[in-house]
């Protein structure tokens, strides 16, 4: 049952005026269905605790129950408030699933409900990063101004550069995961901390998939 | 949504773009990204010494037409201005210029940004040779 994270103000259905269970506003009395306060969030609402390290089996399931709760279907001989209420709730209930499901959407989730905002400060940016980028765009650059066998030299470059870029996003993803226990075992003290390295580690695979997309859009259009 | 004459102007013509020595202690470089969209932008300005004014600039950017844009008409603007006039520069005179649309108006900040830290750079070397050339004596009795 929604109970984990915490205690919500108590929700009185206003049809029959029975506690309602404030994550899903659903009467468990008259079956009428509330409208969803904004407060809650996706892990209240996919009833998960405020954590990154989810279990995704357990997301997938109250996914697929909640899906079949609320569907706008079985509100169709419901009052007009019911029914646009079903239909909100199928929103958010597609919107909480896909953004808990990704591990990079669910810690800028995260991030976004701790107040720990996106900046675009500079010291951000990973220059070393910066640096690489641009001359890989040279290189694709050079590409696309070459011909006959310089082209197909340089066209293979590319590639065997695209694939080393794939491993490396791939490995950023990896230890953004791994640093998902440690956030949810740390102290506050330490959260600020370890929120900056998975935004650092997001950004980073970010920029890599930029110029992985860019590289292969080029050599595929052959332009 | 239509883009501006001007930015499809400075998108198919872009002015400046090439690279200066970036060891050259009168040239300051600034690179600045936006991780939201993957841009980049490299800008960089030569300044004379003895007068403080931008003698030339050149930028690089991979990103979007609007970033491209952007740093086009930054690094025109720059020719000819003071070090002190430039680091002044405010995006929303770029957002202005090229009527940028409002979802790219964070490109305008990017220019901004790579502005301001190329001459950051520049600021920074000339100190540092400053400290270097008062150090130097004290090197050489020691």
């Amino acid at each position: 049952m929604p109970t984990q994270t915490g205690a919500q103000a108590q929700s009185l259905c206003q049809s029959c005026g029975v506690v309602v269970p404030s994550e899903l506003m659903l009467c468990e009395s008259c079956e009428r269905l509330l409208p969803l306060p904004d407060r809650v969030s996706y892990f209240e609402f996919m009833e998960l605790p405020l954590k990154l390290d989810i279990d995704l089996a357990a997301l997938e399931k109250t996914f697929y129950r909640l899906s079949r709760l609320f569907h706008p279907d079985f509100y169709q001989n419901r009052p007009n408030s019911e029914q646009r209420a079903a239909l909100e709730r199928s929103a958010t209930l597609n919107k909480a699933y896909t953004t808990l499901k990704d591990p990079t959407r669910r810690a800028e989730y995260l991030m976004k409900l701790r107040g720990f905002e996106q900046s675009t400060e500079k010291n951000r940016v990973p220059q070393d990063l910066m640096v690489e980028i641009l001359e890989l765009q040279e290189q694709l650059e050079e590409f696309q101004s070459s011909e006959g066998g310089e082209r197909e030299r340089l066209a293979q470059a590319l590639r065997a550069g695209v694939c080393e870029l794939k491993e490396r996003r791939a490995e950023l993803g990896k230890r953004l995961e791994d640093l998902f226990p440690i956030h949810d075992r740390a102290g506050e003290d330490r959260r600020a901390e370890i929120l900056l390295e998975m935004r650092e580690t997001i950004d980073r695979s970010n920029y890599l998939f930029r110029i992985v997309e860019n590289i292969e859009k080029t050599l595929e259009s052959g332009r | 949504m239509a883009y501006s004459d001007k930015i499809i102007d400075h998108y198919n013509h872009p002015r400046n773009v090439g690279s200066l020595d970036k060891n050259d202690p009168n040239v300051g470089t600034g690179i600045v990204g936006a991780p939201e969209c993957g841009d980049v932008m490299k800008l960089q300005v030569r300044v004379n010494p003895e007068t403080g004014v931008i003698e030339d600039a050149k930028f690089k950017t991979f990103g979007c037409g609007s970033a491209i844009a952007s740093s086009s008409l930054a690094t025109e603007m720059l020719k000819g201005m003071s070090v002190d006039e430039a680091v002044q520069i405010k995006n929303m005179r770029i957002v202005e210029e090229l009527s940028l649309p409002p979802i790219k108006i964070h490109c305008s900040v990017l220019a901004e940004d790579a502005i301001k830290s190329a001459i950051a750079d520049y600021k920074k070397k000339q100190t540092d040779a400053e400290q270097a050339s008062v150090g130097e004596p004290a090197v050489a009795t020691a």
